[in-house]
């Protein structure tokens, strides 16, 4: 019994903290829920909330299934889901959901320093879309670990990366010429 | 290590992914204090994990646990249940009967120097005397020694004429009586078990005992079970017998009755010859008979010797085993639709929280 005690992986007792942890991967938690939300300020009450719940559940993260990055991201990516659910039932509740306050959304502070036809053509792309570009391009997280984190195939992840990616190409240039 | 997206995608937009790694988000100093604020709580204190985390690692441990335990249960019934073996051990303990005084404590066939022949026929009219009142399966083996090859084959013959006379038969007899050197005949006869010791007296007299076994199996229960089975089966066909009579049954109704009429009756025949035979078998006993040319020292060529306990132990526990096997594949076949049932379930449930979330996504 005591041996298995022993066995049994602990963050802390593999030298990793929860301070240590939230310090190195704050910006990457951030980056993503910014990109999957497409809001800065609602992405850092989000990151707030997500470690929060991190810091909760602390003592069930086990380094050798995934990383810390990857074990963030999965919460963060629940507590940005939760956020949806809950905003669309209050706008159901509203009676305003047809009206889709996505206008308000849309007019909320991007993630600053892309230039306007790449922060357009960043916008006008699916959630999914922009979640992918972010742990597959901003947090460079690998194929296996990002399709385990959306749920998906390896292929379906590279898929939804390339078309996402085909879009913002095409969208770009799009607004180029326009 | 950085993961570049795909070899590909990372040639084909290298200009675009710049431009995204180059203005990537970094949080704010106010949202950096706000989680630096929540680190300096003491992390919640975690609850001993013993052995609630990695159930995995139990799972051969508990695998090996029920086989061994498996294992010692088919064995302890095997000693309780079956009192055949030991009973035969135990009973012939006291008495001694044909036992040398040398070879106590085995249970197998006992060699034995010669003995005047008036000693053997007394030791042989005390041997294990089979029970009146319970239905037991009797088998003796017995080996004996005659001078030559001439006394082998007469006293061969006596010994199924003694059979005979003492109402029983001969179930097969091998005489192998070469013209030089030595030579064997193995009889194995069945007599009525009433007349057992008289048969073991008579065949102790046409030699010089070398070994011979003893061995009763009880049969009371088997025939009371049976008995009881049986008694039960008549009451069903009974009942289904006058269920069949109504009038009023439909003829769907009709038929399944007289379905499980013809199944509970031919249930019942086999029931029925299977006592028979139990009853018969336990009305004769086996005698093996073995009669030899050979020196006591020689090896025998009787039947291949019982078992050993710890043979007998390794065999039962393997069947045991096989039955825990049988019964863990009965249960996966019973349980087989279900499981599949509930893995479509669950891969439909999983496909369909997939669905919604795209589709959250696709609205967010």
């Amino acid at each position: 019994m005591h041996v298995l005690a022993t066995t049994i992986p602990q963050p802390a007792r593999l030298g990793v903290s929860f301070a240590s942890a939230a310090e190195a991967h704050l910006d990457d938690v951030h980056a993503y829920l910014a990109y999957l939300t497409g809001d800065r300020a609602l992405a850092e009450d989000l990151t707030a909330s997500t470690f929060e719940k991190a810091l909760r559940l602390w003592r069930r993260f086990d380094p050798r299934r995934a990383s810390a990055k990857t074990w963030l991201c999965q919460i963060a990516r629940t507590t940005a889901l939760d956020h949806f659910r809950s905003e669309e039932r209050r706008r159901r509740r509203e009676g305003t959901y047809a009206l889709r306050e996505g206008g308000e959304a849309a007019h909320s502070s991007f993630p600053e320093g892309l230039s306007p036809a790449l922060e357009e053509a960043v916008r006008s792309l699916s959630a999914a879309e922009r979640e992918v570009i972010a742990l597959r391009v901003l947090l460079e997280l690998d194929g296996p670990a990002a399709a385990r984190l959306l749920g998906i195939s390896e292929s379906a992840c590279s898929t939804r990366l390339s078309r996402a990616l085909r879009h913002l190409e095409e969208r770009m240039s799009n607004a180029i010429t326009a | 290590m950085p993961s570049p997206p795909e070899p590909l995608l990372e040639e084909r937009y290298d200009r675009l992914l710049e431009e995204l790694r180059a203005a990537r988000p970094y949080a704010s100093s106010e949202l950096r204090e706000r989680v630096r604020a929540l680190t300096v709580e003491p992390e919640p204190a975690r609850r001993p994990t013993r052995v609630t985390r990695r159930p995995r690692a139990l799972v051969p441990a508990f695998l090996v646990a029920l086989l061994v335990g498996a294992a010692g249960v088919g064995v302890l019934v095997r000693d309780g249940g079956r009192e055949s073996q030991d009973a035969t051990f135990a009973e012939r303990q006291p008495s001694q009967g044909l036992l040398d005084k040398s070879a106590q404590g085995s249970a197998t066939a006992v060699p034995r120097g010669a003995t005047p022949q008036g000693a053997q026929e007394a030791q042989a009219r005390a041997a294990l005397p089979p029970s009146r009142t319970r239905l037991q399966d009797y088998r003796a083996e017995l080996r004996l020694r005659v001078p030559d090859l001439r006394r082998l084959s007469s006293a061969t013959a006596r010994a199924m004429r003694a059979t005979r006379s003492l109402g029983g038969y001969v179930v097969s007899a091998d005489l192998g009586a070469p013209t030089g050197g030595d030579g064997d005949s193995i009889l194995v006869v069945r007599v009525p078990v009433g007349r057992v010791q008289e048969a073991l007296v008579r065949f102790t007299a046409l030699g010089t005992i070398v070994s011979q076994r003893i061995q009763i199996d009880d049969r009371q229960r088997t025939v009371e079970r049976q008995s009881e089975t049986i008694a039960d089966l008549e009451g069903t066909v009974a009942t289904l017998e006058r269920a069949l009579r109504d009038p009023s049954l439909t003829r769907f109704a009709r038929g399944r009755l007289q379905l499980r009429l013809a199944d509970a009756r031919r249930s019942l025949a086999e029931r029925r010859n299977a006592r028979g035979a139990t009853v018969q078998g336990a009305r004769t006993a086996r005698i093996a008979l073995t009669l030899t040319t050979r020196a006591a020292g020689e090896a025998p060529v009787t039947e291949p010797e019982q078992a050993g306990y710890l043979e007998r132990t390794l065999r039962d526990a393997v069947s045991v085993l096989g039955r825990l096997v049988a019964w863990l594949l009965y249960g996966l076949i019973v349980a087989a639709p279900f499981l599949v049932l509930g893995a479509a379930a669950l891969v439909l449930e999983r496909r369909r929280r997939r669905r919604s979330v795209e589709r959250l996504l696709e609205r967010a």
